[in-house]
């Protein structure tokens, strides 16, 4: 799975640590999350779409080499 | 579900009153003991034993969570019961069962060639209660997704 969540949160000047106090997970998660080394559950990603106002699908992108 | 890693107070004093009883069942069961009996001696010093840890890892907890700041508390309690965390002491549970299960099947091997038949039956049936109570545990969880 890829995502776009560094991407999205540099972009808005966004820390990790902020970040992840925001969603309540700590700061390793957002950056395994940075470098694809951890998939979210499905209610983390719900929360990032919310947070940065976009869809899941906005954010993460499926591959099928993943399954 | 195992490894959430929320320590509440009231599993503290849990622990605190277990390791008190334990504790206090190995001074005083060691008084009856007579001189000769040295494995039942060594019993009572592992109830001690284990009453003591048990009593100090309940007062650390206590300590440490009346020490640390409100804001620190938050950040262990998130860091504990961070998904990711969560993930990863799964994994590292299911990896050290796989051991055990290994290790207790090599026991009986090393118990047999010790000699030590009682023990290496122990040992097995340590390694069947072990992988029974895995098929209790998928059966439940089976249910429960």
């Amino acid at each position: 799975m890829k995502n776009r969540l560094e991407a999205l949160r540099t972009q808005r000047g966004i820390k990790q640590e902020e970040l992840a106090a925001a969603l309540s997970v700590s700061r390793q998660t957002i950056s395994s999350l940075e470098n694809g080394r951890y998939n979210p559950s499905i209610t983390l990603a719900m929360k990032l779409a919310r947070y940065f106002g976009l869809t899941v699908e906005d954010i993460f992108m499926y591959e099928e080499e993943d399954n | 579900m195992l490894c959430k890693g929320k320590t509440k107070k009231t599993t503290c004093f849990i622990m605190l009153l277990v390791g008190i009883i334990s504790l206090a069942y190995g001074l005083i069961g060691i008084q009856g003991v007579p001189d000769a009996a040295h494995a039942q001696a060594q019993l009572m010093g592992m109830f001690s034993g284990a009453g003591a840890g048990l009593i100090s890892v309940a007062i650390f907890l206590l300590i440490r969570s009346r020490i640390l700041s409100p804001e620190k508390l938050k950040q262990k309690e998130i860091e504990s019961s961070d998904e990711r965390s969560i993930a990863v002491r799964r994994a590292a549970m299911s990896v050290s069962w796989f051991v055990a299960l290994l290790l207790f099947g090599l026991l009986c091997f090393v118990f047999v060639a010790m000699d030590m038949l009682v023990a290496s039956y122990f040992a097995l049936a340590a390694m069947y209660v072990q992988f029974f109570a895995y098929l209790v545990a998928q059966k439940v969880y089976e249910k429960k997704m």
